[in-house]
């Protein structure tokens, strides 16, 4: 039977604090009436959570597409939901959109219960599905101010309203033409603006990016950079990590219903489980560098050059300060001392293939 | 002050209502209203612009209001406008009055020209009686003709976004044939029956001409399909779709055919028949429009089972009400015939089933009975086709069996000297209870052992419920 938490069991707890960046702790939880682990709703008031999914299960005929999945998505963030296909990212959306309702489980949005009030959501959210629709026998000006109406704008703030979306779509100039007669991208960023007109404080786009020439992608990259500086928290879904890598500020990854991992993209960047890989660069060619970084002491090695190493550090700052002071100490000649970041593909490629191997271990919050 | 329209409706408003649409439709109307003045007379006039008005009003005005949430659907901007903040209401009536904007100016335009045609030949009677009452059926037969349609494009959008033309086209008949009836297409002198004396209808033992009563109800019903379709919206909105609104239509209908009795002063005998028959008509009607999602009905009986009552009531099939009706009517009308006996039953019913020669009047209670059961047995195939592997075909199919299973091969059965033997296909109680009843039983609890199957089948991924 599924319910909401009661008790849970604590099996591991994973602190990465780096640079100010969110505490993300890790929980498997004790087995409900269902079978299915649960995870421990977190404290009030222990996270600023734009969106708060909380035990979500949805279910089709024969078939489990979201399994228990719970998360947090912080204010101001953007976050790249990837997974394989039919992990269930759409119907995630689709279900904090209130687009469909779940078999059990809340998903909170700014402490609203979607599900219970959709349309108070829908004021304050927007969403682009992968498969968008325009009327294109309206033009640009009368869609955007549709959904100004649509979206409850005041008639006198109609126009201006739907002129500074098309602004900052940078689509001003098209505003007399028929939707019909615009090309992909343009498209693209008509529906955005859409989506956006009514200043919505959170926003979803399904695949934003597939069907756009590589131009119109980076146009694309950089209105979403713009509406997040704006201070909208957005989650988008795509398969093209390369171009997600440009934007995201977090990463939420999901494989067969379940949240695999769901982290900072600079902290999931560096770190692999409890460990910081370091990358270290050298002035000039070291004899036996491998032995002489080992004899430094408390140190990994990872892989190592004749002018480069790349360690595995405690991502506890202090740790790395100390690693830092000690390879100095024994006279290497240090250059450069940081962080190795991997791309995105690698990470989701690691981690995917990670999940298939262990129990999935799934996110109870940043704090 | 500027007027304030409803976005959905300014939207279609602007897809339909072109300036060059109005001034072309207004040219080629009253072009084609001259020339068949010129070569006829008014009289034909009338014929012409009544016969416009049934195209356009009851044909194409169905086929529009689908359409105009159908195309929403198909071009990708339903889930949008899911996700705008326009009410189920504004959304209900933009898509109906707004989709339909365009119908409703040439059909208005028609309307123009029937009357002028009219004013011209002294306002004839026509088929309704009354010159004006005939025009009121025919723009109330028209507006419920469009909100059936749409609500019947609501149902079939729950059910699958897939086969659009279908859709339509089902919407657009059904939308057609509630025109046919609320409006009687000879209303007009369509069919030249000028001098057609209307019918009498006896509403609780009252008698009223037909023409009035189908305006009456043709209101009614308009209401009633407005409700629906806001209510189909709501539900296509998410919100909780609670079961009060199908209980009152049940029982409005139940009473509704209480009180239109087909054999006037028959009493209680005469009136429960056909109580009976309209239960099991909408016990049918609503297992066929609703979606049989094993997941919803498992998370209503989840619901149930931890005491959550709200929400159990939320997921409520609505066939089931319906067929708590149509058993509650059974009751009755058993209770009737026990304490009545046949042979008081009305002498024009008594002798449809003479007529009908497969029912004896000596085992209508039982043969109610029967027809409970074999109810049963259809709603368990319908639920079976549901939760397998083919559920996107389970209307059709379901549709398919029952017109083999009550159709021909009954007859097959008759007219082959196994008319003893009807109750395998047929729920008619005979002189032996064994043969009445075993074969039915039979088959429920074989169906019961599939349905329960099946069931877990489509289950099994989530929580045993």
């Amino acid at each position: 039977m599924v319910t909401h938490l009661s008790s849970g069991v604590k099996l591991l707890s994973l602190l990465f604090r780096t640079g100010g960046f969110p505490l993300i702790r890790m929980e498997k939880a004790a087995h409900s009436e269902a079978g299915h682990g649960l995870f421990r709703r977190p404290e009030s008031g222990q996270t600023d959570s734009m969106l708060h999914v909380e035990n979500l299960i949805f279910d089709y005929p024969g078939h489990r597409a979201l399994n228990d999945v719970s998360l947090f998505l912080e204010r101001g963030t953007i976050t790249a939901l990837v997974g394989p296909n039919g992990a269930g990212k759409s119907t995630l959306m689709r279900l904090c959109a209130a687009l469909d309702q779940p078999f059990a489980g809340k998903v909170y949005f700014d402490g609203l219960d979607v599900h219970a009030d959709p349309r108070a959501a829908h004021r304050r959210m927007g969403f682009l599905p992968d498969f968008f629709g325009l009327y294109d026998d309206l033009t640009v000006l009368q869609g955007l101010t549709y959904r100004a109406a649509a979206q409850g704008v005041p008639r006198p703030q109609r126009r201006s309203v739907a002129e500074r979306a098309a602004e900052r779509l940078e689509i001003a100039d098209r505003l007399g033409q028929k939707a019909g007669t615009l090309s992909r991208g343009l498209r693209q960023r008509l529906a955005i603006a859409q989506a956006v007109l009514h200043e919505p404080t959170f926003l979803m786009l399904d695949e934003p990016a597939s069907g756009l020439d590589p131009s119109a992608r980076i146009g694309l990259s950089t209105v979403l950079r713009n509406l997040a500086r704006d201070g909208m928290t957005i989650l988008v879904s795509s398969h093209i990590l390369a171009e997600l890598e440009d934007y995201s500020t977090h990463i939420l990854m999901l494989r067969q219903g379940e949240v695999v991992d769901h982290a900072p993209l600079t902290v999931m960047g560096n770190v692999t489980e409890r460990r910081v890989e370091i990358r270290l660069d050298f002035a000039r060619p070291v004899a036996e560098l491998r032995k002489r970084l080992l004899a430094v002491g408390g140190i990994e090695v990872l892989s190592c050059g004749i002018d480069d190493a790349i360690v595995m550090s405690d991502p506890d700052p202090a740790a790395r300060a100390d690693m830092l002071a000690a390879v100095i100490a024994a006279g290497l000649p240090l250059a450069s001392f940081a962080p190795e970041r991997r791309s995105l593909q690698d990470i989701y490629l690691a981690r995917m293939k990670a999940a298939a191997e262990r129990p999935p271990l799934r996110l109870v919050g940043p704090t | 002050m500027s007027l304030d329209l409803n976005p959905e409706f300014q939207r279609n408003l602007w897809l339909h209502l072109g300036w060059q649409r109005l001034v072309a439709a207004a040219t080629v109307g009253l072009t084609i209203a001259y020339a068949i003045l010129l070569v006829s007379d008014f009289d034909k006039l009338s014929y012409a612009a009544n016969l416009i008005l049934v195209m356009v009003l009851g044909m194409w005005g169905p086929r529009r209001a689908a359409d105009s949430l159908a195309e929403e659907v198909a071009g990708g901007t339903w889930e949008a406008q899911r996700m705008s903040g326009l009410s189920a209401w504004s959304m209900a009536w933009g898509k109906l009055i707004g989709g339909c904007s365009f119908v409703w100016y040439c059909g208005l335009l028609a309307l123009a020209v029937y009357i002028f045609a009219g004013f011209e030949r002294g306002f004839p009677p026509g088929r309704a009686g009354n010159f004006w009452l005939g025009i009121y059926l025919v723009l109330i037969g028209a507006c419920l003709a469009h909100v059936v349609a749409l609500g019947v494009a609501l149902i079939r959008l729950r059910k699958t976004v897939q086969y659009r033309r279908l859709t339509i086209t089902l919407a657009q008949t059904c939308g057609f044939v509630v025109f046919f009836v609320i409006s009687g297409i000879g209303t007009a002198p369509v069919f030249n029956q000028p001098d057609f004396v209307p019918g009498t209808a006896y509403v609780y033992d009252s008698a009223y001409s037909w023409p009035m009563v189908r305006a009456v109800l043709g209101s009614v019903f308009v209401l009633w399909a407005v409700a629906a379709v806001y209510r189909l919206m709501r539900t296509e909105l998410q919100y909780r779709a609670w079961p009060w609104f199908w209980t009152s239509f049940v029982i409005f209908c139940g009473a509704l055919a209480a009180g239109i009795a087909p054999w006037p002063g028959s009493g209680p005998a005469g009136a429960t028949l056909p109580v009976f028959v309209v239960m099991m008509a909408l016990t049918y009607l609503s297992a066929l429009a609703d979606r049989r999602d094993p997941i919803r009905y498992r998370s209503g009986l989840l619901a149930l089972r931890q005491g959550d009552y709200s929400r159990a009531l939320a997921e409520i099939p609505w066939w089931l009400i319906a067929m708590a009706g149509t058993a509650l009517a059974a009751s009755f009308a058993i209770y009737v015939l026990v304490s009545l006996g046949s042979d008081d039953w009305p002498s024009s019913l008594s002798e449809l089933f003479l007529r009908l020669r497969l029912i004896s009047l000596d085992h209508l209670a039982e043969t109610l009975v029967l027809v409970l059961l074999f109810m049963t047995r259809d709603l368990a195939i319908l639920l079976w086709l549901s939760f397998g592997p083919w559920r996107g075909q389970s209307d059709i199919t379901w549709l398919v069996y029952l017109a083999l299973v009550y159709w021909p091969i009954s007859i097959i059965m008759y007219f082959a000297g196994y008319g003893a033997y009807i109750t395998l296909v047929l729920p008619v109680a005979g002189d032996d209870i064994v043969i009445s009843f075993a074969p039915i039983l039979i088959q429920l609890v074989i169906l019961g052992v599939m349905l329960r199957r099946r069931w877990y089948q489509a289950t099994r991924g989530g929580a045993a419920a």
